[in-house]
């Protein structure tokens, strides 16, 4: 019996600082939107902020705190 | 870019605007010793790159008024300076800056009534006078604010310097940002990340310098941003993209 296809859900990402930003500064902009490391990013995702690091999938956070 | 004269430049000094007050450059100097490493082989001389150096030196007017250069140059400050010299008060125009001692403020009086100083600066941190572009002239934003973004034209990996000179604000803390982007299209849509900050500036809101030294990959776009709460912060901004040929990446 064929199981039935597991919905896509959107994963979250959480806004990391990889170029060591000093704390209380912002890390990301888009027009006048500002987030902070470990806000939850949910402004257009491009390859660059992904590849770059400066937003983490939600799941690859929790496992790092495991 | 095209030919120009030398009309309509700048000097900002360790947050002062002193342009009004200087009458010429007499040497904006960019310079490197060479090592003589020529042998018995050789049938010219051969030589290799030694120290680099910098240096501005400048002709000045006496201006005695409350917070003017007399005030800041008579001090002879033992501290490095920043200086920052505009080509162009033209966002993405060249700069010239420079970490340095101030090593005199020297007069010379007229026979003719005329005072006429000269102050030299020569480079102290290590770094030699170095060139930019220009993100802000002396701007002031009334509360945060985004200039325009400069288009270098493609993205680097070498890191960047960034110059501020922060000339006064009225309340608040102010927060100095670098921001560079991949995607924007004009300098101001797209997505932005906080390339380099620059100190805090609060009250009682000194004039300041600063330089930062930013590593790592470079996005095409860059532009000056102020945030935070404050109002009335006036500024200078600009940037050195380095490169994997200069002086500081190859040794």
């Amino acid at each position: 019996m064929r199981s039935l296809p597991v919905p896509k859900t959107k994963a979250a990402y959480i806004v990391a600082n990889p170029r060591g930003i000093p704390a209380g500064r912002h890390i990301l902009r888009v027009g006048d939107k500002r987030w902070y490391e470990g806000d939850r990013y949910d402004g257009p995702l491009s390859d660059r902020l992904i590849q770059g690091g400066f937003v983490v999938e939600q799941d690859k956070v929790n496992d790092g705190e495991k | 870019m095209a030919k120009s004269s030398g009309i309509g430049q700048r000097l900002f000094l360790q947050g002062l605007d002193v342009s009004g007050d200087i009458g010429s450059f007499a040497s904006l100097r960019s310079s490197m010793q060479t090592l003589d490493v020529t042998s018995i082989q050789d049938s010219a001389m051969v030589r290799i790159a030694g120290m680099r150096d910098g240096e501005i030196t400048f002709n000045c007017f006496f201006n005695n008024a409350t917070a003017e250069t007399h005030d800041a140059l008579a001090a002879l400050p033992t501290t490095n300076v920043l200086a920052l010299m505009l080509t162009s008060t033209t966002a993405g125009q060249p700069v010239i800056a420079l970490t340095a001692k101030q090593v005199n403020y020297d007069w010379v009086r007229g026979q003719d009534g005329s005072m006429a100083g000269t102050v030299q600066l020569l480079a102290a941190s290590g770094v030699p006078l170095e060139y930019g572009l220009l993100l802000a002239a002396k701007t002031t934003h009334a509360s945060a604010t985004d200039e325009t973004g400069i288009d270098f034209g493609a993205q680097t990996t070498a890191g960047a310097i960034g110059y501020l000179q922060h000339f006064s604000a009225a309340s608040g803390t102010v927060e100095y940002d670098l921001e560079d982007s991949s995607d924007s299209t004009d300098g101001d849509d797209g997505a932005w990340v906080n390339l380099g900050a620059f100190s805090d500036v609060a009250t009682p809101y000194a004039a300041i310098a600063e330089r930062i030294e930013i590593s790592g990959t470079v996005e095409r776009w860059v532009r000056a941003s102020t945030n935070g709460t404050f109002t009335t912060a006036v500024f200078a901004m600009a940037f050195r993209r380095l490169r994997a040929t200069d002086y500081d990446a190859a040794a």
